[in-house]
């Protein structure tokens, strides 16, 4: 300690940008020339990364009916303390339409439903693409004026409205063409909410959370947008976004969540990044190869024997190997095989049979869309059962029919549109799956 | 009903007794703080339950806010910080120590590798959960929720200066924990 350099102790006031102007430039000045305080730097950074981009975990239930029934004086902190949220949830949601009788108000969040009642729907309506349909229709009545879905209403991470809203309008958009009609102003309100929020430098998010995901998911749905809907005035802005994407590839070949050159890449985010850059050479945007190839380069490096990507290093599987493996299969899927040195074997990516798949039970959405398009375009039996269970499980409450409740790994930070958007998108696939084919011919 | 609605005018709908409002300062904020609470080393049960109280003393506290007096998000946290003070001298919970177990980090499996690994790969969550509690209340509320060191500095009721030496301090032992440096 004694030999430390005395201005370190300035390293994160600098990094997190409490320090003035004129300070932070002789910070930066100085750690250029200090060893000590360049190595501090660093690791300072890469640490700070890590953890902005650890994930948000928030409670598993939106908690506003259970405080409110509590300051309605209809539970107690003691029943509380038995874990009321974890054990009688549902009782909570009756509870609250009680409290909301009580208070004399309704419920503002469709998210959680005031009353248990189910719409009469026909069992037999709500199978095949009559699930799709309400899937869409319960997207489109809950986007908002300015075109975005405020995801944070229905038990979502705002921080990661822009990409899940982007994954909303690739649903909306991804429909057989017959029905797109119906939702082209849709589509046009969401693609002109992304581009509001991209920057001058391209980028379609602020430096938040997760930023390279709202960035990347941002260019591929504006680049589907632009394959269906033929609108040029998306082709710039996506060529900008491309170009950020371009700009913010480490220098191994992969990506960081902020797109910051002081980050460690993770394939969960570089196969995001890599899918953007493959529909754009799908599309004919031109100068993006060699990007391509070194992130598929660095790709294969931290894939085992049997192409499986780990996390930051091979064999580095924190939240399971399947997802990640169907991503990469994906991307091989579409394009990306002509990138990868070796052939690929999607079916060894993906394992067999009914074994494939994270969640047999069909609520891995965000996994099961990857596996669902990363295997036959026809389908087939595993997929044919995935849809059975995803429509099985789609709601026919009043205020929610259509959409899908969040209730998988990920539904915390995506909430209902989330779900709602990637069971919409897998059960489009037989339409889909073909379309991209085509567009990667 | 609120959209672009900011906390400061929603306060002044709840200290009218409007519920809707404080269900939706509820549905922005729950997020966060259940996570401040997971990340003070609560498991998800304790959290939540935590993150409720907060949001009732928020209801009973109400009159008490001031949109002139300072943030909403220092409001919120400053009470969050109350409850967690109070449950764990309920549970008679070391603030100081954790174990290995409760130190995994949230959301998934610790990243241990596996023995024959060189070096076991510490997961910098980890590292977080094993700073002592003044240390890691500062990072998670910096870094984790995104305050600035003034807003930290009220929270914490200590002077801007320390908020700043802590966070030097926090990273300089999860640099030395995860092996980098000493």
């Amino acid at each position: 300690m004694a030999d430390r350099c005395a201005k370190a102790e300035d390293v994160m006031a600098y990094l997190q940008g409490e320090m003035s102007e004129a300070d932070s430039a002789r910070f930066a000045t100085h750690a250029a020339s200090c060893a000590e305080c360049g190595r501090m730097l660093a690791d300072c950074r890469a640490l700070l990364g890590d953890l902005r981009a650890a994930p948000i975990q928030g409670p598993r239930k939106d908690m506003a009916p259970a405080v409110v029934a509590e300051i309605a004086g209809l539970t107690t902190a003691a029943r509380r303390r038995m874990k009321i949220l974890g054990v009688a949830a549902a009782a909570c949601v009756v509870v609250a339409a009680v409290a909301g009788f009580v208070i004399g108000r309704k419920s503002i969040d469709n998210s959680v439903p005031s009353q248990t009642v189910q719409a009469p729907v026909p069992e037999a309506s709500v199978q095949g693409t009559d699930a799709v349909s309400m899937a869409v229709d319960w997207l489109a009545q809950n986007q908002e004026k300015d075109g975005k879905w405020a995801v944070g209403k229905f038990g979502g991470n705002p921080q990661y409205e822009i990409g899940i809203s982007a994954l909303a309008v690739m649903a909306l958009s991804g429909c057989e063409p017959a029905t797109r009609a119906k939702y082209a102003e849709n589509v046009r309100k969401g693609a002109n909410f992304l581009l509001s929020r991209q920057t001058p430098a391209g980028r379609f998010s602020e430096d938040l959370h997760g930023t390279m995901y709202n960035h990347a998911i941002a260019t591929v749905c504006l680049i589907e947008v632009y394959a269906t809907e033929k609108d040029e005035r998306l082709k710039e802005p996506i060529r900008s976004a491309l170009a950020c994407i371009r700009r913010t590839q480490l220098p191994g070949g992969g990506w960081g969540y902020f797109g910051e050159v002081s980050e460690w890449p993770n394939s969960a985010v570089s196969l995001w990044a890599l899918q953007a850059l493959l529909w754009a050479d799908a599309m004919g945007f031109e100068g993006f190869a060699p990007t391509l190839q070194s992130g598929f380069t660095w790709l294969a490096g931290l894939s085992d024997d049997r192409g499986r990507p780990g996390y930051r290093s091979a064999a580095d599987f924190p939240y399971g190997a399947e997802t990640l493996s169907a991503m990469a299969a994906f991307c091989y899927a579409y394009g990306g095989a002509k990138y990868a040195g070796t052939p690929v074997d999607n079916k060894a990516l993906l394992g067999e049979g009914s074994e494939r798949g994270s969640s047999p039970d069909g609520t891995d959405f965000y996994g099961l869309y990857f596996q669902a398009y990363a295997g036959q375009p026809e389908g087939g039996g595993w997929y044919n059962g995935l849809a059975k269970k995803l429509t099985d499980r789609q709601s026919r409450e009043i205020g929610l029919l259509g959409s899908w409740d969040a209730a998988d790994h990920w539904g915390y930070v995506g909430g209902r549109v989330y779900a709602t958007a990637f069971a919409a998108l897998i059960l489009e696939m037989p339409d889909r799956a073909p379309w991209l084919k085509r567009l990667h011919r | 009903m609120f959209e672009g609605m900011d906390d400061i005018r929603l306060m002044g709908l709840v200290k009218g007794g409007d519920m809707d409002a404080f269900s939706e300062i509820i549905r922005r904020h729950q997020s966060h703080l259940v996570n401040f609470f997971r990340r003070m080393n609560a498991h998800i049960d304790e959290a939540e339950a935590c993150a409720q109280e907060t949001f009732v003393r928020l209801y009973d506290y109400r009159g008490r806010y001031s949109a002139r007096g300072s943030k909403f998000t220092t409001f919120l946290f400053t009470l969050a910080r109350h409850v967690w003070a109070d449950e764990c001298r309920r549970t008679r919970r070391s603030k100081e120590t954790v174990s290995l177990d409760d130190a995994a980090p949230i959301g998934g499996k610790a990243a241990a590798g596996d023995a024959d690994r060189a070096g076991v790969r510490m997961d910098v969550e980890a590292a977080l959960a094993r700073l002592p509690e003044k240390l890691r209340e500062a990072v998670v509320l910096s870094v984790c929720e995104g305050m600035d060191y003034q807003e930290i500095s009220e929270i914490l009721e200590i002077p801007l200066g320390t908020v700043k030496s802590r966070m030097f301090v926090a990273f300089t032992q999860m640099r030395k924990d995860l092996g980098h440096g000493g």
